[in-house]
Parts: C-alpha cells; sequence; structure tokens
C-alpha cells in the first residue's frame, strides 16, 4: 500500500515537472502575444503588466532582441496611455540603447506613441559598433574600420585604449550625426605599431552626464607574421663560388689581336691621315711593330691559355646577376621585416554608464 | 695667356664642385720623346728635330678628370734644315671624362712656342680629343688611340689658321702588382694655314713613366 503511495507521488512530481517546463517555454512569446492582445483591446494595465512579465523573464524561454524590442514598444504605449509618460520614455529608451535603427510602426501606433518615442531617442546618446568580425591590414599604410551609427545625433571621442583603461590612440573627436566611419591605422599616440594584446574601440559622449552610455567593443590584436622571400637559389654565386668551366672561345684572342694591329696600323697611317705634308717620322714604324707584336702576343697567350678570361667574364656575369638577386630578395625581405601586419578580432560590444558631473 | 688662366680657373673650379663628396684620383708620369718638327713654306721644306722633355699630371674627382701638361726641348736643324734651332715650349690644360670603360673624351687649351734668337712663334688653340684605349688579354698590355681637333686656332704668323688637327697611338705595359707603368707611343699633330701656303707638322716617338692610371 505504501509502495503504490509513493509510486503515485512520484508520477504526479514528474507530470507536474514537465507540464512547469512547458510553461515557462511558452510563457515567453505566450505574454508578449497576451499582452500585444491585451493592448489592442484597451486594457492597458493589463498589456503593461503581462509584458512587463515577458521582459523581466531572464530564465528558461526569454525573448530574442526583436521580440523584446516588439514587446518595449508596446509596454511604452501601454505605459503612455496610462499617463505614465515617465515608465514609457524609459521603455523607449531600453529601445533607442539597445538599437538605434529601430523606429516602431506607423500604422500600428498613433502619433502621439511615435512621438514620445522620438523624444526618447533624442534624450538617448549612444552609438553601436559594425564591425567585421576580423580585419588584417598593414600598420600605418593600411586601416581598421569601424562604422559607428548614433541612436541621436551628439558629439563623441572615439578611442582605443589598452584592457586596463590606459589610452592607446585618439581616433575622432567631434560630432557625430546618423553615422560615422572611424578608422585607425594600427598606431599609437607615438606612431610605433601596436603590440599584439587585448585592447577596446571606445566610444563615449563628450557632453558626459549622469546616466549616459558609453560604448566599448573588445578587440584582440595579434601581430602576423611578415611574409618574407625564400633566400634564392644559387645565392652562394654571390660569395664567389665559381662557376663550372664553359666552352673555350676563340673571341678574346681575336680580339686582342684585332686591337694590336688597328693600334699598329694607326701608328702608320697617322701622318697621312693629320698632315698631307708630313714627312713620316722612320721612329714610328718601331712603335707600330711593338704594338703589332703585342697584339700578336696577346693573341697567342689567350690561345694557349684558352677562355681564361671568358670564364672569369662569365663568373663576372653570374656573381653580379646572384648578387643582384640577393640584393633584390634582401630589401624585399627587410621591407617586408619593416612592415606590421596586424590582426583584429572584433569582440562582444558592451555599455558602460558613465558617472555624472563634468 | 689671359684665356689660359681664365680656363685654368674654370676647370679647377668645375672639377672640385663635380666631385666634392668623391675621393680624389691622381695620375702623373714623366715623358721623353724625339721630336721631329717639319715646316713646308711655298713647297720648300724645312726639318728639325731633338729630345723633348715634360710630363703631365691629372686629378680624377668622380666622372671628371683635370689634368696639365708641359712639356720643353731644343730642336735642332736637320741637314736641309734652317741654320739655327728653336726651342719648343708647349703646356696644357684640360677636363676629361670617360662615358664608356675604354673611351675618354677631354677638352681644352695648348699653347705652344717655338723660341728662336730672332722670333717666337706663339700658338694657342682650343682642342677636342676623343681617346679609345683597351686591355690586350692575357697581357699585361693596353693599347690606345687617340685622335684630336683644334675647336678655334691662333699663331702671329701672317697666314690665317685654315686647320690644326693631330693623333697619337701606343701601347701602355702595366707590369702586375707594379705601381709604375710604361707608355711608348707616337703622335703627330699638323697645322695648316693660308690655304696650303704653309703647314707645320711635329712628330714624336715618346716613352713615359707613369704612376696611377695611364
Amino acid at each position: 500500500m505504501t509502495r503504490r503511495l509513493v509510486q503515485l507521488l512520484l508520477a504526479s512530481l514528474l507530470v507536474l515537472t514537465v507540464r512547469g517546463k512547458v510553461a515557462a517555454q511558452q510563457a515567453a512569446t505566450d505574454l508578449l502575444a497576451q499582452g500585444m492582445r491585451a493592448y489592442q483591446s484597451l486594457d492597458y494595465d493589463q498589456a503593461a503588466a503581462i509584458l512587463r512579465r515577458g521582459l523581466t523573464r531572464t530564465v528558461g524561454d526569454t525573448l530574442s532582441t526583436a521580440e523584446r524590442l516588439q514587446a518595449l514598444t508596446y509596454l511604452g504605449a501601454s505605459e503612455l496611455f496610462r499617463d505614465r509618460r515617465d515608465a514609457a520614455l524609459a521603455a523607449f529608451r531600453q529601445i533607442a540603447a539597445t538599437d538605434p535603427r529601430y523606429r516602431p510602426s506607423e500604422i500600428i501606433f498613433p502619433p502621439q506613441v511615435t512621438g514620445v518615442f522620438g523624444e526618447a531617442r533624442q534624450q538617448t546618446k549612444t552609438v553601436f559598433f559594425q564591425v567585421q568580425q576580423e580585419t588584417e591590414f598593414r600598420a600605418k599604410t593600411e586601416h581598421f574600420t569601424a562604422r559607428l551609427v548614433a541612436s541621436s545625433p551628439h558629439d563623441v571621442a572615439v578611442t582605443i585604449t589598452t584592457g586596463d583603461g590606459k589610452l592607446v590612440r585618439r581616433l575622432y573627436d567631434g560630432p557625430i550625426a546618423d553615422s560615422l566611419a572611424v578608422t585607425w591605422d594600427g598606431l599609437t599616440e607615438e606612431r610605433n605599431p601596436v603590440q599584439s594584446g587585448r585592447y577596446t574601440l571606445r566610444v563615449a559622449p563628450r557632453a558626459a552626464g549622469a546616466g549616459q552610455l558609453a560604448r566599448q567593443l573588445s578587440l584582440e590584436i595579434l601581430r602576423a607574421k611578415p611574409d618574407t622571400q625564400p633566400w634564392p637559389a644559387g645565392a652562394g654565386l654571390a660569395e664567389g663560388t665559381p662557376l663550372p668551366l664553359p666552352s673555350s672561345s676563340s673571341g678574346p684572342a681575336v680580339r686582342s689581336l684585332a686591337e694590336g694591329l688597328a693600334a699598329a696600323v694607326a701608328v702608320v697611317v697617322l701622318p697621312s691621315i693629320v698632315s698631307h705634308d708630313a714627312a713620316g717620322f722612320k721612329g714610328r714604324f718601331a712603335i707600330a711593330a711593338a704594338i703589332g707584336g703585342a697584339g700578336i702576343v696577346s693573341f697567342f697567350a689567350q690561345r694557349s691559355a684558352p677562355a681564361v678570361d671568358a670564364i672569369a667574364g662569365a663568373n663576372a656575369a653570374a656573381r653580379a646577376a646572384a648578387r643582384r638577386r640577393l640584393e633584390q630578395v634582401q630589401q624585399q625581405n627587410a621591407q617586408s621585416a619593416a612592415e606590421v601586419r596586424l590582426i583584429v578580432r572584433a569582440g562582444p560590444a558592451t555599455s558602460v554608464e558613465l558617472g555624472g558631473g563634468p | 695667356m689671359k684665356t689660359l688662366v681664365l680656363a685654368a680657373a674654370g676647370l679647377t673650379l668645375l672639377g672640385s664642385a663635380v666631385g666634392a663628396q668623391q675621393r680624389l684620383r691622381a695620375t702623373g708620369w714623366g715623358d721623353g720623346a724625339i721630336v721631329q718638327l717639319g715646316t713646308q713654306i711655298l713647297g720648300a721644306r724645312e726639318s728639325q728635330s731633338g729630345p723633348v722633355f715634360g710630363g703631365e699630371g691629372r686629378l680624377g674627382l668622380g666622372p671628371v678628370t683635370l689634368g696639365v701638361g708641359y712639356l720643353e726641348g731644343r730642336l735642332q736643324p736637320g741637314t736641309s734644315g734652317t741654320p739655327q734651332g728653336r726651342d719648343l715650349v708647349e703646356a696644357r690644360i684640360f677636363v676629361s671624362a670617360r662615358p664608356l670603360s675604354w673611351l675618354t673624351l677631354s677638352a681644352g687649351p695648348r699653347v705652344r712656342a717655338f723660341v728662336t734668337d730672332a722670333a717666337t712663334e706663339r700658338w694657342v688653340w682650343w682642342e677636342g680629343r676623343a681617346r679609345a684605349q683597351n686591355a690586350l688579354a692575357s697581357t699585361p698590355l693596353q693599347t690606345y688611340i687617340e685622335l684630336w681637333r683644334a675647336l678655334s686656332a691662333r699663331v702671329n704668323l701672317p697666314e690665317p689658321v685654315d686647320h690644326v688637327q693631330g693623333g697619337e697611338a701606343g701601347v701602355v705595359l702595366r707590369p702586375p702588382g707594379a705601381a709604375l707603368w710604361f707608355r711608348l707611343g707616337y703622335r703627330v699633330d699638323g697645322a695648316r694655314l693660308g690655304g696650303g701656303l704653309r703647314s707645320e707638322t711635329v712628330e714624336a716617338v715618346s716613352l713615359a713613366v707613369g704612376i696611377g692610371g695611364p
């Protein structure tokens, strides 16, 4: 008997738990629907109470952002028609602080509601970030860009700070109307590339007062390794590794012979070229013979030691080419090493309420 | 003389301006030559010859070289020569550049005087020179050929100057590892005056010993 009673009790508990969970899951969206129906039935007290219950739900099924904005709009309108203007403004401010682009439907809500909503939006001074999840750029020459969308026109100060709040770089100080693109070249105030670490993109209203919100975006910054080129093949040539012997060539020998003979002939014919009346110094023939002989000596020396100059020339040319390649790669690598590439990963955005007073 | 001084000053300034940041290169040589002077006036030929000694110094700054040269000697009449000898004195100053490794271009004024007891024949001309010099492979030898022509010339003779031009060719020996070099050359220049009424030819076989670049 006792055993049957315990089984019945456990079964009852199980049924109640399951029913409770289902009820909790349905409650958030159901509450929104019930609240909207109550509003449409002009039962504003009931609507405000139900919507507030839905909005304050933090466990189990909660409202999505779009549903939350919708719930806040109906709540603000309900409060307005309950003659609780401050409560309505508070609800509308929450909307402006959640999505600056959101506007209540002018078909559903009367101008009385949209007017107060506009007033609340004007009073709310905050911005929202539109940033790529990950940005890679060259510090100094390229930029990281963050688009700021304002809830209402106001003056802002945009800064990059370290994780513990130290200023790294002031990016912008001035008015923002609808939206603003802020760029950062990855440099600090001292114009040095920023180190790897966690940073914050912070946007604060310049006229900071009690209740004003500063928006912060967490940034994780990494310095990418420089993209260098490999050491060129054959770089050893630049250091003096000789090339294999090329095939022998008679070019230099013939050229030497031709040069010697040309100079010898020049000595012989110069008097007749320069002056038709020249007697022609006989001693010049000895000079011509010496020069011609030098050419002949060079010719045979070149033939007996084939291609020595050709080897030296080829080696010199190959060394020069290798040195040029090496210098080019060194220069490009030095340039790459001097370039700092930054990878910026955007984290979650948060709001910080500012303290009052100037 | 005034022209020479002005030219020297100008070239000195040019040289110093061009190479202010570069290393100075100095070259010099002494030259001994056997010179033969031939003069032909209305078909009558005279000949004189003798030893002449001189030297030349150059300072190189970057691509530009500034040089000065001087030579002097006594020429004696040949068998069919004039009754008396004459002194030959010559000086030149020039600036040169090397557009190619084997080619040197230079320009500058030259003065030459033939001095006898009775009179002095003075020449002044501005000349432009082109010199080709190249090494003979597998030897310590180099050959060179140089041609020049006067761009303008003056002389204190009654006949007007038609042209003055000349040339030189030779061989240079630079022993491996030695600071000195040796040059054996032949040079000739000829002046034509008065439409061929008068001509003068100076030929020389010279041996030079130098230090620095030849």
